[in-house]
């Protein structure tokens, strides 16, 4: 009530409200559906304040109602004492917000996105020269300051998005998963910009499915159901807030594995690949790669934005040819009969790869004519993907209307329908809550456990603990393959993810 | 076969659903041909005529009558000043002005030649030339009938010679400018069903990611193009069936060889969705797709003698339009429904529409090879 | 400076992307080739056929009419009257004359001879045309033989009217004339609010607005900032088409060349505000290029009296075409163009123009809300 009071007589910079944000019995809906179902907040002023929660759980439908652009339908928003609905317009003028859609101008280059940016918010002059030139700095954007932002890695553009969030120095900075689908090298940096800017006493709320970087909040809210399940120090959730958050979810549905027919054994190694390259122009983005893996192994590829995974994927499935080298699946080369891999192997690409406008049903039979199953297995293999996937009795839904997990499994079961020798899945757990992530994996293991080969890359480290071997990717090279035992213990011993970022390191 | 079934099926499923697209084929075939057919023609007809008689005698109101007496001219605006006159062309409310001369009664009656003044508007120059056409047609008209009335005056024998055209429009008696418009419209509508279906469907899966996922399955490049071209071109000809009831409404014979006109739309069908699947192989998202589209669509269907007739055009212009499908889909079109003919008139059309069709198709699979996914 | 800084980020997008510049620059001029050229409904060269049963110098005089007349190219000589239906049903011929077996006898005898005029109507509007002059070549000739005939029995001077026919504003009566300045009525409405709607769409559709919609630009100054960029690129599109009709099509321009600026920026004004307004409708870039396409390309092209007259259409459709501007700038620049009349004749086109476009940025700056949903 005080900050309503406030709205209207006071400009913000009289405020003495201690919070920066008050919410109280905010409900916001879409047609019929809730996204948010009575969420009453408080964020102080300073405080870096964490928002996590699974899929669906109306995490973006909050940082929206935070940011004043989108209007509640029962309950009140009160930003640094404004009304999100009356003062909307000053409410936008002041803070910064990196939404979780991509947030740039593709076709304009860093530093003509900086200067829009800059000018938009009336940052000029010197001020604009030192500010630019610092965040320059932080974010090691400096070299690529005439490069098409279009044309930056992944990691990159999500620092030149938060420094265009900057470059105004906001009070109050909303962040949506800024560091979804992020390498973790990018992510550290992604970090370490915020932390400088915290510095100056700056209120700081950022979503994330990360529970590392929900850690490193001073209070945290776990969001479930369009409500806010519990909100407080992360400290108190006990020593692994992950495993806390999984406790408190309500359980994925039917995360149960059912078993899959075993497959011929055979100890031939089921990917061979030697000397593989590709080259874009001058570009190499796959340089002088081999390794080669038996059936039933999961195999990790992991590395920064940019560094050649999904290219490396995309030639073993034949979608690009190689510039050179080989590769061979199941003893076939890759290149030169393509048509006779593309029966042995499932892919599931970077983009989720499912028609969103067939029914789930539909989806299964069209993967399984296209990679002509007899109707019978069809029949069998279908009502084990549905089952797998948690999505019996729903094979009548469009496919565009499910969760984000549940399209995911369901594009598992899809890629394996015709029981493929090789499996390769390009960052499948990509913006996924860490309990489905965990599902997702089991999923993974039951594939491999029969005899499949499973490559599979990934930005989360943590789970790629559950691969029998690891490769760090750098710049289209393999700079270590092991498994991630061993490979946490060459590189001094921490977790994969700090074994991963000093093998970075060491290269760079 | 049981691939290629699976995914006629799904891209059936996709078509069927996507209700911008289907509505778009139906609105293209019914509401907009019934629309333009109405509405469009170079008919003319209820002309303005401002009058300026300085000779006000029963000899220049015969004259004036004649005029009114056509369907041609609707209005007649009587007008006192040489001023009025150019202020009704002017102001576009008259679209021509006839001007008679103070003598002119007198001169006709003594059997001297007299003159009349015939201004017309020539913003529009179709207009102006038919009009000009009308006036001296009438004119003509009314100087053989003085011809015979001083003749006779002077008791002279009436056996003068006369020719007397009699004219005969084949086809289209009454010159009804809807029977081509209608026509004309449902040759258009295949081209832009068959240009947007195909390169929507195609580009969509780059877009989303899926056409990965259809790379990585054993399916053919050929499957996949046959599969994309078989919904649009089932619907394409459904739509035909509206496009054609509409065209019998406005009293169209359809007499021709019904059979060679569907012959001939599933060529000219194929022939755009090959045009469609090689645009999508140049787009990288669906917008870029569709204003690479317009480049293609908006030359040839001008071209094509669509709206105006081919021979009408310069030489240069005459012989590109003979590299477009539509030209021939066109004269086959005509050819079936409103003259009544059939085969052995019009084979030679189809079978150019026919290897353009093969051509387009062939090179288009030529592309996918290699561009199906980048 | 916040307008500025939009206006530069928008033109550095339009020069980068090559597709939205081609379709800027590149089709408009297209367009005005193909039409300059090729939508022209002069009738010359007509192919004409001749069943000749008579086979006299009189039936020979009649034909040379034809052929010396200018407009007809004799093609064809038939034999039979089966050949009439084979040259027309091919096309091989537009017109065909069959003069009757007894021709020569009647005219001799001073009688009435019918020829027949068998002309192929499947085109009505040039049918129409080639059936006019077929005529008045017939009449003129038939004219002639009774005025001879006169004399000949003792008239002196036989009474006959001359037509004094002059055609203004477009005395060659070429139909370049009309088309040309028709055309920017129809390619300033057909691509720049495409362009324009593309543009604020793409900006939802990527995610881009949401930054808009967190920063202190207001609406009006967002609007603004699409408007300008745009409504520039479609003035010089105008100024190209103005320069390529007078110097290179050879077409007279008559009126005051400020007054046709003033209008047209009026008018691109009004375009891109459509565009604008569209966007504001809409969600995705393919249902932005497909509702452009149905409300705004195609109405241009066909219900702006660019090349369909509107007086012919049923009245209700004439009512229709206030609905597209494009009908009243076509007004306004062909009267220009080739009446060269003043402003005394154009303020009411001008100020229903002014008028739609106010009220068509206010209301797309009304309903822009910086809001998600």
């Amino acid at each position: 009530m005080a900050a309503a009071a406030v709205s209207r007589t006071a400009a913000p910079a009289e405020v003495t409200d201690a919070a920066a944000i008050r919410v109280s019995g905010l409900k916001r809906r879409f047609g019929r559906v809730r996204a948010l179902d009575g969420v009453d907040l408080e964020i102080r002023r300073g405080e870096l304040f964490g928002i996590v929660g699974p899929d669906g759980a109306g995490k973006t439908t909050l940082v929206q109602s935070l940011c004043a652009i989108l209007d509640p339908t029962e309950g009140t928003v009160s930003v640094q004492g404004l009304d999100s609905v009356r003062d909307a317009a000053r409410i936008t003028a002041s803070i910064g917000y990196m939404s979780q859609a991509y947030s740039l101008y593709e076709d304009l280059t860093v530093a003509e996105n900086m200067h829009h940016f800059a000018a938009l918010r009336g940052v000029r002059g010197p001020v604009l020269e030192e500010r630019m030139a610092r965040l320059l700095r932080f974010s090691g954007l400096g070299p690529f300051l005439d490069r098409r932002t279009g044309n930056l890695s992944g990691g990159m553009q999500k620092k030149l998005a938060l420094c265009t969030s900057l470059v105004h120095e906001p009070d109050l900075l909303v962040l949506d998963e800024p560091t979804l689908g992020v390498d973790p090298l990018s992510r550290r940096e992604l970090w370490r910009m915020l932390a400088a800017f915290r510095s100056a006493n700056k209120t700081v709320v950022v979503a994330t499915s990360y529970m590392d970087e929900a850690e490193r909040c001073d209070r945290v809210a776990f969001v479930a159901g369009g409500r806010i399940l519990a909100c407080d120090r992360p400290g108190t959730f006990g020593a692994d807030l992950e495993e806390a958050f999984k406790r408190m979810q309500p359980r994925p549905a039917s995360a149960r594995v059912a078993p899959l027919p075993q497959r011929a054994g055979s100890a031939e190694p089921v990917v061979e690949v030697r000397g593989l390259v590709k080259r874009f122009g001058a570009f190499t983005a796959v340089d002088d790669v081999s390794f080669s893996f038996a059936p039933g192994e999961v195999f990790g590829l992991l590395g920064p934005n940019g560094s050649g995974k999904s290219t490396m994927i995309r030639m073993l499935c034949g979608i690009l040819p190689p510039s050179a080298g080989e590769a061979r699946i199941a003893g076939v080369d890759v290149a030169r009969s393509p048509q006779a891999v593309r029966g042995r192997i499932g892919y599931m690409s970077q983009m989720f790869s499912l028609y969103v406008d067939l029914t789930v049903g539909e989806n299964i039979d069209f993967f399984g004519g296209a990679y002509g199953l007899p109707r019978a297995v069809l029949r069998e293999r279908k009502a084990w993907v549905l089952e797998m996937a948690g999505l019996d009795g729903r094979e009548e839904v469009l496919t565009g209307k499910l969760s984000g997990a549940l399209r995911q499994r369901l594009a598992l079961g899809c890629a394996v329908l015709h029981q493929p020798d090789v499996l390769f899945l390009d960052e499948p757990t990509s913006g996924i809550d860490p309990a489905s992530r965990e599902a997702f994996w089991r999923l993974i293991g039951a594939i491999a456990a029969s005899g499949t080969g499973v490559v599979v890359t990934t930005h989360y480290l943590r789970e790629a603990e559950g691969c029998a071997r690891v490769a760090f990717v750098h710049r289209g090279r393999l700079i270590a393959l092991d498994t991630p035992a061993r490979l946490r213990a060459n590189y001094g011993g921490g977790s994969l993810e700090e074994a991963f970022v000093r093998a970075m390191e060491a290269v760079a | 076969m049981r691939r290629l079934g699976a995914l006629v099926r799904k891209e059936f499923l996709q078509l069927l659903r996507d209700r911008l697209l289907v509505g778009l084929i139906f609105y293209i075939y019914t509401a907009d041909v019934l629309l333009c057919t109405y509405a469009l023609s170079f008919d003319v007809r209820n002309l303005t005529l401002a009058v300026y008689d300085l000779d006000r005698t029963a000899v220049s109101r015969t004259l004036v009558e004649r005029f009114i007496a056509t369907e041609y001219f609707g209005r007649l605006v009587p007008v006192g000043s040489p001023q009025a006159v150019d202020r009704a062309l002017d102001s576009g409310a008259a679209d021509l002005a006839l001007v008679v001369p103070p003598d002119f009664g007198r001169d006709i009656g003594a059997g001297r030649p007299a003159e009349v003044q015939l201004l017309l508007s020539g913003v529009n120059s179709n207009t102006a030339n038919i009009a000009r056409g009308y006036s001296v047609a009438i004119l003509d008209g009314f100087a053989h009938d003085r011809l015979r009335a001083a003749a006779q005056a002077r008791g002279i024998a009436l056996d003068l010679p006369e020719i007397r055209p009699l004219a005969r429009v084949w086809y289209n008696p009454a010159l009804q400018f809807r029977f081509f418009m209608v026509i004309s419209m449902i040759v258009v509508a295949a081209l832009l069903v068959g240009v947007i279906s195909t390169a929507a469907s195609f580009v969509r899966e780059k877009e989303t990611g899926t056409v990965e996922q259809l790379v990585v399955t054993p399916l053919r490049r050929w499957e996949i193009m046959v599969a994309k071209s078989l919904p649009p071109l089932a619907l394409g000809m459904v739509a035909l069936m509206p496009g054609l009831a509409i065209a019998a409404w406005f009293g169209v014979p359809l007499a021709g060889s019904l059979s060679l006109f569907f012959v001939a739309s599933a060529a000219a069908l194929v022939t755009c969705l090959g045009a469609g699947i090689l645009i999508a192989t140049f787009a990288h998202n669906l917008q870029q797709a569709l204003l690479i589209a317009f480049f293609v669509l908006f030359p040839t269907m001008f071209l094509s003698g669509t709206i105006v007739p081919v021979e009408s055009m310069p030489g240069a212009l005459q012989a590109l339009s003979a590299a477009s499908p539509i030209r021939y889909y066109l004269e086959i079109a005509l050819g079936t429904l409103l003259k009544g003919v059939g085969w052995s008139v019009l084979w030679r059309e189809l079978a150019v529409l026919a290897a353009m069709g093969a051509g387009l198709a062939a090179l288009s699979l030529l592309r996918l090879r290699h561009r199906l996914v980048t | 400076m916040i307008l500025a800084a939009l206006v530069r980020k928008e033109l550095i997008e339009i020069r980068r992307d090559r597709v939205t510049l081609a379709t800027a620059v590149v089709l408009p001029l297209l367009l005005l080739f193909i039409f300059g050229y090729g939508i022209t409904l002069d009738v010359k060269d007509v192919r004409f056929a001749v069943l000749d049963r008579d086979r006299s110098q009189a039936s020979a005089r009649l034909v040379d009419a034809f052929t010396a007349s200018g407009y007809f190219e004799r093609v064809r000589d038939l034999a039979a009257q089966a050949d009439v239906d084979r040259v027309l049903d091919h096309g091989a011929a537009t017109l065909v004359l069959v003069v009757p077996p007894d021709f020569s006898d009647r005219l001799a005898a001073g009688r009435t001879a019918d020829v027949q005029l068998l002309v192929d109507g499947t085109f009505s509007a040039t049918a129409l045309i080639v059936l006019n002059y077929a005529r008045t070549i017939v009449n003129r000739h038939s004219m002639a033989l009774a005025g001879a005939a006169a004399r000949a029995q003792g008239l002196t001077v036989p009474p006959h009217v001359e037509v004094a026919a002059r055609v203004w504003y477009n005395a060659p009566m070429r139909s370049v004339n009309y088309i040309v300045p028709g055309l920017f009525a129809v390619l300033l409405m057909a691509f720049p609010p495409l362009l324009t709607a593309l543009a604020i769409v793409r900006e939802k559709e990527r995610g881009t607005i949401e930054q808009v919609f967190v920063s202190p630009v207001s609406p009006a100054v967002f609007i603004l900032g699409k408007i300008l960029p745009y409504a520039g690129i479609a003035f010089v599109e105008m100024l190209v088409v103005l320069a390529v009709g007078t110097f290179w099509f050879d077409i007279p321009f008559r009126g005051s060349l400020p007054l046709l600026l003033a209008a047209s920026l009026v008018y691109v004004f009004v375009t891109v505000g459509i565009g604008v307004f569209v966007s504001t409708l809409l969600r995705t870039q393919v249902a932005a290029v497909f509702l452009s396409l149905v409300v705004t390309m195609m109405p241009s092209f066909l219900f702006s009296g660019f090349l369909f007259p509107i007086a012919t259409m049923p009245y209700v459709l004439q009512l229709y075409t206030y609905a597209f501007p494009a009908r009243y700038f076509n007004d306004i620049s062909r009267d220009l163009y080739l009446k060269g009349v003043g402003i005394e004749y154009l303020w009411w086109n001008a100020a229903l123009l002014a008028a739609y476009g106010a009220v068509i940025v206010l209301v797309a700056t009304w309903r822009f809300r910086k809001k998600v949903a």
